[in-house]
């Protein structure tokens, strides 16, 4: 085989399994969940179309961090609460915006790209980057 | 919560290697290492525009200082000074010693919790203060030491967990040849393992994330050698830093 057939056929296939590629890539940034040793049962698994969503394994992550920092107070709640409750799957109620986590608290919680965390009152929420949907919530997960 | 890897080797034309990651607030300015202190000569390091001090510098004696916060204790606090100025106030010494010992006079209340790695020729030392009392000093063995926001080569910090192996079954650069190809690569690795306090490189969200990266080589004689990344390794490039007036 020639250097020049060679590296065609390379191209070729590396063409093919762009997307297989590109799947692998993406499934490789999303951190394994590690399984609750005991503690309430998981949700459900979801259809993986379904998108990243927060369980009770982040909650017990969450747990152990404030514990862990005492000094830390989640932040006053939203403004027009209750009604400014977070729902999963629809965008947060106009005017909220909630506050960024301790990064330290956030590097401890799954990495979803293209999601962020925010803190609204108690609730832990993860938003979708783009139109700021919420894509899961953890009510009460901040509170002391 | 940033990372330092240092490297020590007594006896090698090169005896102290550090490679560095900062991992910092975003929307945090800051400026790449310079002159910047003119009140200080011969002093060279990256710049923190909010506290006016440093992450990371060097002086004409061939003294590194670096500063990284201790577990709980990112970003400022009110009635407490800006950890920035520590390696500034370190780099005053014309040895590693010598700066280990005017930072461990201070009184660390003064300051929010950090740790210090800092070096000369002669070998590495780590500061730890828990924001009381002094800050305690601890040579650093020869061999590898990472220090994250936790002690040295603290197998319960996450990051050195994952990473400090890698390291260690890593080839050595060679400042010589400008040859930090191996460090290079693991400072640019932003995989996980199970979340982002195991990431080496930070992946950006939230606000913070892994900013700019280091790569800095003292020889037997005391002279430096920095490659500094202007962003994170594996994105910005390794540009070598102009030292006490010499071009890079």
């Amino acid at each position: 085989m020639t250097g020049r057939r060679a590296a065609l056929l390379a191209v070729a296939a590396l063409l093919a399994a762009g997307p297989a590629v590109a799947r692998d890539a993406a499934r490789d940034r999303r951190p394994e969940r590690p399984k609750p040793a005991a503690g309430p049962a998981r949700p459900r698994a979801r259809p993986a179309a379904a998108g990243p969503e927060l369980n009770a394994v982040d909650r017990e992550t969450v747990r152990a961090w404030l514990a862990a920092h005492p000094d830390w107070t989640p932040p006053g709640p939203p403004a027009g609460a209750p009604a400014a409750r977070p729902v999963r799957g629809k965008a947060l109620p106009a005017g909220v915006a909630g506050e960024a986590l301790p990064p330290e608290l956030a590097m401890q919680l799954p990495y979803f790209p293209g999601y962020r965390y925010r803190a609204l009152g108690g609730d832990l929420v993860l938003l979708a980057k783009g139109g700021g949907l919420v894509a899961g919530v953890l009510p009460g997960a901040l509170a002391r | 919560m940033c990372t330092v890897i240092l490297l020590h080797r007594p006896g090698h034309p090169w005896p102290v290697l550090v490679a560095a990651n900062r991992d910092e607030m975003l929307g945090r300015p800051w400026d790449p290492p310079g002159p910047w202190w003119p009140d200080r000569p011969g002093l060279v390091g990256g710049r923190d525009r909010s506290g006016g001090g440093s992450w990371m510098a060097v002086n004409r004696a061939g003294v590194v200082a670096t500063v990284l916060n201790r577990p709980g204790s990112l970003g400022p606090a009110p009635g407490k000074r800006s950890r920035g100025e520590l390696p500034l106030l370190a780099l005053a010494a014309g040895s590693a010693a010598a700066a280990a010992a005017a930072i461990a006079a201070l009184p660390a209340a003064d300051w929010r919790p950090f740790n210090m790695v800092l070096a000369d020729h002669r070998g590495g030392i780590f500061l730890r203060s828990e924001g009381r009392g002094r800050a305690e000093v601890e040579p650093l063995p020869a061999g590898l030491s990472m220090v994250t926001a936790h002690d040295p080569n603290d197998l319960g910090s996450p990051r050195t967990a994952r990473h400090l192996p890698r390291f260690r079954a890593a080839a050595v650069p060679d400042p010589g040849r400008r040859d930090w190809a191996a460090w290079a690569r693991l400072l640019a690795d932003d995989s996980l393992a199970k979340s982002r306090a195991d990431a080496l490189r930070v992946p950006p969200t939230d606000g913070f994330g892994t900013v700019c990266a280091s790569l800095l080589a003292i020889d037997a004689a005391g002279g430096l050698r920095w490659e500094f990344a202007a962003g994170p390794a594996g994105i910005a490039p390794f540009r070598p830093v102009a030292l006490d007036g010499r071009p890079a």
